[in-house]
């Protein structure tokens, strides 16, 4: 069962992504539920790069939809109730930052046969999943760092030019390594894509360089957003 | 091509190696003198064979407000100015944005936190914040009696604007000031900062 947490926000305010950037703070999410239900980790969309005073942000502007898939361990009989809870906390910044926080909560009935969800819930739903940024084999990933320098080196599947990625934006997870304010740079060579970050100091993590790679998909449609997970080389 | 790229990577990690030694170091404090709220100009050479930290705020922030409200930051203020830490609290919000106040509400903020800092200094220009690169309220910085910054980043490994969530955090200035006091080496001696953006 997807669940969803969604924060729809006034113009000209932004909430942030799990790496937040220079400053802010993402969305937390405790969740209480049912004895047998387990929810998995949060899934979150790609966000956007704001650049303000020198510093970068990777936010939200207008909504934030996180997703949560929800399993039981055990067959549940017909009319059982779930209540699915969660104490989230997020903030909210323009010029200044606002925390706010809240208890959420949904019931759900187990009925014998499927039955149609609102539509606009089921259409929300179904977007903030197909936009969510995706586990794609076909492309291959590796990370380096030097003192001064993180590079991200990217093949893509055969068929798909690495030239697209001339203008993709790359989102570390981690905090603390790369230099968000002066943005990378991309070259490609012999199939691959390189880009070329400035090192902020931290560490590459042990287990190499996670984010999320986000790229316009042409003239129409959703940008294309896909999960990094960069062994580190050597 | 798989020849190529090995000797690219070799590469990288030759230049890793040369400019490690280099990093190594501790880079050197950028000079500064600011006024404090009572009139009084500070300048870091004024304080050269102590240990200086510098701390970025803005009372409105809410990351700022977890460490005041819970007197975590008046703690360590207390704890290591007794210490002979001399700690300046640097505001460098410009005019008209928030953060920015007048002397007498800075003088009436800092007696509600029961904050002891050795000053407080005003940066409008952001003069002194672009120097250090102070990105967040709050952003530390841990400078030693040789003027080199020994620690910089946040105050703790807890990247909230919870107070709750001090309980237990570890907190890097006061590990950075421990450590050196005692001659030992700092770690980490970078992180990254946590905060709302300085309002420059």
């Amino acid at each position: 069962m997807t669940v969803g947490i969604r924060i729809r926000l006034e113009p000209g305010w932004h909430t942030y992504w799990i790496n937040p950037g220079d400053a802010g703070a993402p969305l937390s999410v405790t969740w209480h539920l049912p004895d047998g239900v387990t929810a998995g980790a949060l899934q979150w969309p790609a966000p956007v790069r704001l650049e303000e005073d020198g510093l970068v942000s990777f936010v939200y502007e207008r909504e934030l939809l996180c997703l949560a898939t929800a399993t039981t361990s055990r067959t549940l009989p017909v009319g059982t109730h779930l209540e699915l809870k969660a104490d989230v906390a997020w903030m909210v910044c323009r010029d200044v930052c606002v925390p706010h926080d809240a208890v959420l909560s949904a019931s759900v009935r187990v009925e014998s046969r499927s039955e149609p969800a609102p539509a606009d819930m089921v259409s929300a739903l179904t977007a903030a999943r197909d936009a969510m940024p995706g586990v794609d084999a076909g492309w291959a990933f590796q990370a380096a760092a030097t003192t001064g320098a993180v590079q991200l080196v990217v093949t893509p599947p055969v068929g798909t030019d690495a030239a697209v990625l001339t203008r993709a934006d790359f989102f570390p997870e981690a905090r603390g390594v790369i230099d968000y304010a002066q943005r990378g740079r991309w070259t490609t060579t012999g199939g691959r894509a390189t880009l070329d970050m400035v090192r902020s100091g931290g560490d590459l993590p042990a287990g190499g360089l996670a984010g999320v790679l986000v790229w316009a998909s042409g003239e129409e449609g959703a940008p294309k957003a896909l999960v990094v997970i960069a062994d580190r080389v050597p | 091509m798989q020849v190529m790229r090995i000797r690219g990577w070799a590469g990288l990690v030759v230049a890793g190696l040369v400019l490690a030694g280099w990093n190594a170091q501790a880079r050197p404090a950028p000079a500064f003198t600011l006024t404090d709220i009572a009139g009084k100009a500070h300048s870091l050479a004024d304080y050269k064979g102590k240990y200086v930290v510098l701390e970025w705020t803005n009372p409105e922030c809410p990351f700022v407000k977890k460490h005041y409200g819970s007197g975590n930051m008046p703690r360590l203020q207390q704890t290591y100015t007794a210490k002979g830490v001399v700690w300046l609290t640097v505001n460098s919000s410009a005019a008209g944005k928030q953060g920015n106040r007048d002397a007498a509400a800075w003088v009436t903020w800092l007696a509600e936190q029961h904050a002891a800092p050795t000053a407080l200094l005003l940066d409008p220009d952001g003069t002194a914040g672009h120097a250090y690169d102070a990105k967040t309220t709050p952003h530390l910085f841990v400078i030693n009696p040789e003027g080199e910054i020994i620690y910089e980043g946040a105050i703790d490994d807890r990247p909230t604007w919870k107070p709750e969530d001090i309980d237990g955090a570890k907190n890097y200035v006061s590990g950075a000031l421990d450590a050196a006091m005692a001659g030992k080496p700092v770690e980490p001696a970078l992180t990254a900062a946590y905060g709302c953006s300085v309002k420059y």
